[in-house]
């Protein structure tokens, strides 16, 4: 299980909701990621472009689901990096940089949501319908919809819920780095994503994802 | 590392399931955007890091020298050294005494301005006969001013530095019949010297 350690004195005054960052200890990648930071900040933009190309789409695809809308998406998206690119003197390599990436990000949305109270009230993730190298018309269709089944049982969950699955799912975040990033404690991040995962399964039968294959259990 | 509490709360049918279909990109727009941002900042302002890094303590460093300088030049000018009750006092010649290191200016001052009175009123109505009228240019003001009289007419400088030839100057006034002059001496050098005491 990992710890999260106490809350770091990290100059991160540049961050979203100025929140301190907390630190996870043990992941795998941690010291790739952390060491492509530091070598960023001493000017290196290939190892910020590989750090970059890590984590783009995971961090996109969280934001556009949490929000249910690209337009917020990308603006969150490009927000987020903005501070960690403008933080990046101050980051301390003892943080696992996806926790930190995704708590930026995700205080980023939460201050984006504040800002604009109108957000929400309308959803735009237009799925991208391009199809993959060898797709028939068919199977493109059949994509679509089972996307959109999924979309749309994301969006029944609660708000709470739907950012822990997506932080889960999305982030490869544990239920302490979920508890962390949300600002909740760590039993009411497990039963988030308890209850998240429970529901979208009821959802997604309910919608009869299951007869086409692709929930099955 | 995931946790039994981590497998348990997942569900990899499930996650198998959302990778499947959630797998939008970013678009190329968007990573061109934040790439230029992250060139730029590596870059572009390396400068002004730098100048930002040394603005702070610059900004200290001259906040503490300009404090510093201020308040040496304010401790300076709250010195005793010229005070403005001098300054008068000097002018007026009525300053007590000891009160300022220049009330003994103050008082030669004074004794100045009171001499030439006196040496005024004395050219005006008993004008010298040493005085050469022939030798004055025609519209001179010397005589109305009485401020250059000859050397004849008083003491000089030497004569006046100490008592006995103050005196003997005194003496050699009257003996040349310029009494006025004689007595003006003698009140002088009784101010100036309050103890002495004339020769029997």
């Amino acid at each position: 299980m990992t710890t999260l350690t106490t809350i770091a004195s990290t100059r991160d005054a540049s961050l979203c909701r100025r929140d301190k960052v907390a630190y996870a200890r043990g992941m795998s990648n941690q010291l790739e990621d952390s060491a492509l930071m530091l070598r960023y900040r001493e000017g290196d933009i290939a190892a910020f472009e590989t750090l970059y190309r890590r984590h783009n789409d995971s961090l996109y695809r969280y934001l556009l689901r949490l929000s249910a809308n690209r337009q917020t998406a990308e603006d969150v998206f490009q927000d987020a990096w903005s501070k960690v690119i403008k933080a990046r003197r101050n980051y301390r390599p003892t943080a696992k940089f996806s926790t930190y990436l995704f708590r930026v990000a995700h205080n980023c949305f939460i201050d984006y949501v504040r800002r604009n109270k109108r957000h929400g009230q309308e959803t735009n993730t237009d799925p991208d319908l391009s199809p993959d190298q060898g797709e028939a018309p068919e199977q493109i269709v059949e994509r679509h919809l089972a996307r959109k089944r999924l979309d749309d049982a994301l969006k029944t969950l609660p708000d709470e819920q739907r950012d822990a699955f997506l932080l889960h799912e999305e982030g490869g975040l544990s239920i302490d780095d979920i508890g962390f990033v949300t600002g909740a404690n760590r039993e009411t991040a497990k039963s988030r994503l308890r209850y998240a995962v429970a529901k979208l399964k009821s959802e997604m039968a309910k919608a009869n994802v299951t007869d086409k294959g692709i929930y099955d259990e | 590392m995931m946790s039994n509490d981590n497998r348990q709360a997942g569900n990899p049918d499930l996650s198998t399931a959302y990778r499947t279909l959630a797998n939008e990109r970013t678009p190329p727009a968007l990573d061109r955007a934040v790439l230029s941002l992250a060139e730029q900042e590596a870059r572009g302002p390396a400068g002004s890091d730098r100048l930002k890094r040394w603005y702070r303590p610059a900004v200290f460093v001259a906040t503490v020298g300009l404090s510093f300088a201020l308040i040496l030049e304010l401790s300076e000018t709250s010195q005793p050294g010229l005070p403005d009750s001098g300054i008068d006092s000097s002018i007026n010649g009525v300053a007590p005494v000891g009160e300022s290191p220049f009330q003994g200016a103050a008082d030669a001052t004074a004794q100045q301005v009171q001499q030439l009175e006196i040496d005024a009123n004395s050219s005006m109505s008993e004008p010298p006969p040493s005085l050469n009228e022939s030798a004055m240019p025609a519209n001179s003001s010397w005589s109305d001013t009485g401020s250059l009289l000859p050397a004849t007419d008083s003491c000089s400088d030497e004569q006046r530095a100490n008592t006995a030839s103050w005196w003997a100057c005194i003496e050699e006034l009257e003996k040349q019949g310029l009494t006025q002059a004689a007595e003006r001496e003698l009140q002088t050098l009784l101010r100036n010297f309050p103890g002495f005491s004339l020769p029997e």
